[in-house]
């Protein structure tokens, strides 16, 4: 039985008190009536002494248990549930603690919700019994992570593993604690007792999913939740940075003092009552490289009410030094902002001198000259690499470019030759064998890019199935080209993926490809999912231009590696695009923004685990050094805190920097209906009951729970009311008001 | 305590209770209505008596008076001054003269002054009748003993105005104080003076005080014993049958106050024994019934007791008036004379 309300109860108990010191007052207060008859008075109390005594006994157990009763019902006891407070069977109390980025949301005396979780575990804990009862304590912090489990009865112990939680940077994961809560339970189970499950959070929206489903707790377990923060708090965070390329081309060094301006849009949000308000909001970009850091750019978004997200665009120069860099965003000034951890974002990008392409063409036979209109590769190289090639002999010359052109003869392909290029154009597919292609996988596989042409040929074409094997394309290439009425190209309509080689271009896209016709194309028949269609005939819809990551089970948008496929040869007898302004943007942007997207970058969400360059075994954090997390590639590694890490490799070298961001959804501070999480919490077991830190004291109560039916306070008030008749009865009955009718009138005795 | 003689009044008293004026407290105790209801009285019983004895009566006992009875015997030692002279001369035998004696009917009052005689629920302003609240014991109520007090004072009153003797014997544990038998008008002043003002504390020995008194008295005497009776049967019988055995006669007033014959108290109640009986603290109406069976059943063992002995018997409260019994005094008084003339 759980009381809601202990100190009534006690108080109740004292009050059992009352009648017995209001008879003993009575007793001081009377004066006695000094009498002369009394020898008739002792024999009348002599002879009925026994039962008098005995009616007196029986009427004072009648009015205290009267009085127990009514503090037993204003108690607000509960039938089949365990109290946090009160004797009996050992209690287990699991505490699950609300760690999550939510619960850094400060309130106006500075106290974090994480502050008053933890004084309130606190005083859960010193409500048990040293010696019989046992705790346990599960971090909410996503991933959920068991700090004291299975349950210790080494209270002290458990108290101190509270005061030394830390906040996490991820959403709560209160899914993950039930579950492995649920299979402590089923292992605890030979234990006995009541077991009670303390959920202490706010529940605002970035701490409590309502849509993530909970697991039932077997058993009698009691679910005892800290009350949902009804008001909730603003915040304002920001959700994402996304540069217009990934990849910035430095040049070389001296060449340029503050390298490549790229734009990056950082996207924001607010939450909480904040919205509903027009407020303000400063951010500052940075990008930091190998050998420095960039100039600072600023923005400010200035909010209007009702706007919940807000994307500010923001010029960032490249940092000096080719390498790994780093795209900070940084909101340094805000109204209402309660959550500072989510107020810095970490885009890792790459800063290069240059890109280098490798061409998978055979080599021009000595004599040849000039540029053959029927050759992709010839398009191609003037395309990429304008600088490098004369124009009027087609030779290579030495240029300095963003873009260096290496030309490899399909015959002579090998690891070290491709090891270092950043993209591979396919000109002529169909000179590469099986293990030609499982090179190229392999290049797609480190992040390299694989730009794919059909050959202007009317033969059927068998290398298409060598692609689809190698590269694990779901798409369904035709065998043999098909001949067009000279169709014209078009961007799809709707562009929702994540891959968009022109979306720097494309507002001049539609004027730059309405000249280009289409005569002959190898299509691909099917396989093709929405979204990586990047140019399509307009026409017949059917996609011209391709781009997927390799690997059939993965996502294009999130695995490393880039495949483009263009249907059409560039030769003059299958398209006039090669003859158009078009080709150089759009070689040049599947290039670049290719590369960015097969590139991918090193980022995560905290909680989650950060993809890490293959070759690395260890992330060490660049802000807390002592921090090291080993990397197990069967097992996932989580990293709840938000930073930069650097990916390290056997050696020791580094490998690659790795940004953990903050979890916007857990940064979402809107307030939760109390009615929806107590419905989405009641899933656990049977109902929820709320607990209250009282303030002041410390101590924690139940609080009353009006849809509660297990309450046993109308029962016990109804046995209060019956055993208040009781007694009126009893006490008109012994003192014989029931038997003889006597005057009222007032004694007027002598008083002493 | 001391005990000392009141030469000036006659009364013999203990304690140190301020002696007042005996005409002030008889104005005290007996009300007007008292006085005149006493007045009525005594025409009904000199009409009563009047031509029957006028005022005096015969006496059982034979002495040397007026009046011849028989001869008897000399023996040695009689009073020589008695012996009938012309019988020795006519028989040559020694004998000695007795005479019927003549005498007053004479009134003992014995009021109970012990410690149960004190308690009292009627006002004293109520009772007394001349706006006065406070007793001249500095009581506000008026007790038992002041209603004795007052029936001691009619009764004496009554039988002083016939002319007859009446005496006061004030006792508890023993005699308290006593006024001597006497028919002038003055003693009945003194009789009220000494009640008035007596303390009432002590524990009651009904037995050691009649044989005190009974040792004082040689006539034959009309016992009034004002008292409530509050002790033990036997105790009381057996007083009641030395009076007896000595031939006086005895009417018994027992005192009780309305409390102690209703008891109508309604909540819980500590009480405390004037007699120094120990405290309890009771709810009165559980032991209501008890008491009163008890209470009920002393009271009838007290006048089956006193009828049996040949005397009367008659319960007084406290809230009544002193008609009834003044009426028993009176009926008890002329049949006591017509066994003085006929026995």
């Amino acid at each position: 039985m759980t009381l809601l309300h202990p100190i009534l109860f006690g108080a109740g108990l004292a009050c059992i008190a009352i009648p017995i010191v209001i008879h003993l007052l009575m007793r001081r207060r009377r004066k006695p009536v000094k009498w002369g008859a009394m020898r008739f008075l002792l024999e009348a109390y002599r002879k009925h002494k026994s039962r008098l005594r005995l009616e007196q006994l029986l009427l004072l157990a009648t009015r205290c248990l009267l009085i127990g009763l009514i503090a037993a019902a204003l108690a607000r006891p509960i039938l089949g549930a365990s109290g946090l407070i009160g004797a009996g069977q050992a209690t287990t109390l699991y505490i699950l603690v609300d760690n999550s980025l939510t619960a850094q949301a400060t309130g106006e005396d500075g106290e974090s919700a994480l502050d008053r979780h933890k004084e309130a575990a606190r005083d859960a804990i010193e409500s048990l019994t040293v010696g019989g009862d046992r705790a346990s304590v599960i971090a909410l912090g996503g991933p959920a992570s068991p700090v004291v489990l299975p349950p210790s009865s080494d209270l002290a112990g458990v108290a101190q593993a509270i005061d030394q939680l830390t906040p996490t940077d991820s959403r709560a994961d209160l899914s993950g604690a039930i579950s492995r809560l649920r299979s402590e339970l089923s292992l605890d189970q030979e234990e006995g007792g009541r077991v009670v499950v303390l959920v202490l959070s706010e529940f605002l929206a970035g701490s409590a999913d309502l849509t993530a489903a909970l697991e039932t707790l077997a058993g009698d377990a009691v679910v005892v939740a800290s009350a949902p923060d009804e008001a909730g708090r603003s915040n304002v965070s920001i959700i994402g940075v996304d540069p217009v390329r990934s990849v910035l081309l430095a040049g070389e060094a001296g060449e340029r003092e503050t390298g490549q301006q790229s734009s990056v849009a950082v996207r924001l949000r607010r939450s909480g009552s904040i919205v509903a308000a027009a407020s303000a909001s400063t951010i500052r970009v940075r990008v930091e490289g190998t050998e420095g850091t960039s100039p600072v750019s600023e923005a400010s978004i200035e909010w209007t009410p009702g706007t919940p997200e807000a994307t500010a665009n923001v010029v960032v120069s490249a940092a000096p030094g080719a390498g790994d860099g780093v795209i900070i965003a940084e909101l340094v000034a805000s109204d209402e902002d309660t959550i500072a951890a989510d107020n810095t974002w970490r885009r890792p990008i790459e800063v290069r001198r240059s890109l280098k392409v490798g061409l998978i063409t055979p080599r021009r036979l000595a004599g040849e000259g000039g540029l053959d209109p029927t050759r992709t590769s010839d398009w191609l190289r003037v395309a990429l690499a304008p600088e490098s090639v004369d124009r009027e002999t087609f030779a290579a010359r030495e240029a300095a470019g963003d873009v260096q052109v290496v030309v490899i003869d399909p015959g002579s392909l090998d690891s070290a030759r491709l090891a270092d290029l950043d993209a591979v154009f396919l000109p002529s597919p169909e000179m590469l064998d099986a293990d030609g292609w499982s090179r190229m996988r392999a290049v797609a596989d480190r992040g390299g890019l694989v730009v794919i042409f059909p050959p202007a040929s009317d033969r059927v074409q068998l290398w298409t199935d060598l692609v689809a094997d190698a590269m694990d394309l779901p798409w369904q290439f035709a065998r043999e080209a098909v001949e067009l009425d000279g169709a014209t190209i078009t961007e799809p309509a709707r562009r929702d993926a994540a891959v968009d080689l022109f979306s720097l271009i494309n507002v001049e896209l539609e004027a730059l490809v309405r000249p280009v016709r289409v005569r002959k194309m190898l299509p691909v028949a099917g396989g093709v999912e929405p979204g990586e269609a990047q140019l399509t005939l307009r026409e017949s819809g059917a996609p011209i231009v391709l781009a997927r990551a390799p690997g059939n089970g993965e996502s294009s948008t999130t695995g490393r590696g880039l495949v483009v496929y263009f249907a059409s040869s560039l030769s003059i007898e299958w398209t006039n695009l090669a003859a158009q302004p078009a080709l150089l943007p759009i070689i040049q942007e599947t290039l670049r923004q290719g590369v960015g997207r097969a590139h991918g970058s090193w980022s995560t969400l905290a909680g989650g685990t950060p993809r890490t360059p293959t070759e690395a075994v260890e992330l060490r954090s660049e802000e807390r050094q002592r921090e090291v997390i080993a990397l197990d590639r069967s097992n996932a590694v989580p990293v709840r805190h938000a930073g930069l890490w650097r990916a390290v490799d056997r050696s020791g070298a580094s490998a690659g920097v790795v940004a953990v961001n903050a979890d916007p959804a857990g940064g979402r501070t809107d307030a939760q209906s109390p009615d929806l999480v107590r419905s989405w919490l009641g899933s656990m077991g049977e109902g929820v009951r709320w607990l209250a830190a009282a303030p002041g004291d410390g101590a924690t109560q139940l609080i009353d729970d009006p849809s509660d039916n297990a309450s046993v306070s109308v029962p016990l008030l109804l046995a209060a009311l019956g055993l208040a008749v009781v007694e009126v009865f009893l006490a008109r009955w012994f003192s014989h008001a029931l038997v003889s009718k006597r005057a009222d009138r007032v004694p007027e005795g002598i008083r002493a | 305590m001391a005990e000392h003689m009141d030469i000036r009044r006659g009364v013999k008293s203990t304690g140190s209770a301020e002696v007042k004026r005996p005409e002030e407290d008889a104005s005290l105790y007996l009300h007007p209505a008292t006085l005149a209801r006493l007045r009525s009285f005594e025409l009904r019983a000199k009409m009563i008596v009047e031509g029957i004895m006028s005022g005096q009566h015969r006496s059982p006992y034979q002495g040397f008076s007026v009046e011849f009875a028989q001869h008897r015997p000399y023996v040695p030692g009689d009073d020589v001054r008695h012996l009938d002279w012309k019988v020795y001369a006519r028989t040559d035998k020694l004998h000695l003269k007795q005479y019927q004696q003549e005498t007053n009917l004479d009134l003992v009052v014995m009021v109970d002054s012990s410690g149960s005689m004190d308690y009292g629920s009627r006002k004293f302003a109520e009772a007394s009748g001349l706006g006065k609240s406070e007793s001249p014991r500095g009581g506000m109520n008026w007790s038992k003993f002041d209603h004795a007090t007052a029936l001691a004072a009619a009764l004496s009153y009554i039988t002083i105005r016939q002319g007859d003797r009446a005496g006061l014997v004030v006792y508890a544990d023993e005699i308290r104080a006593l006024v001597n038998r006497s028919s002038a008008m003055g003693t009945w002043r003194q009789i009220v003076g000494a009640l008035s003002t007596h303390p009432v504390d002590h524990p009651t020995d009904l037995g050691r005080a009649v044989d005190q008194t009974i040792a004082k008295v040689t006539n034959r005497c009309l016992f009034a014993l004002i008292s409530d009776f509050f002790t033990d049967p036997d105790a009381i019988r057996a007083a009641l049958a030395r009076i007896k055995h000595r031939g006086h006669d005895v009417i018994i007033f027992q005192i009780v106050d309305r409390d102690e014959e209703e008891f109508g108290f309604t909540s819980t109640t500590p009480f405390l024994g004037l007699e120094g009986e120990p405290l309890i603290r009771i709810d009165p109406r559980a032991l209501r019934q008890a008491y009163l069976e008890a209470f009920q059943s002393h009271a009838e063992t007290l006048e089956r007791t006193t009828r049996g002995f040949g005397f009367d018997y008659q319960r007084v409260s406290t809230h009544d008036w002193l008609g009834p019994p003044l009426a028993t005094f009176v009926a008890r008084r002329n049949a006591q004379m017509k066994r003085s003339k006929f026995g």
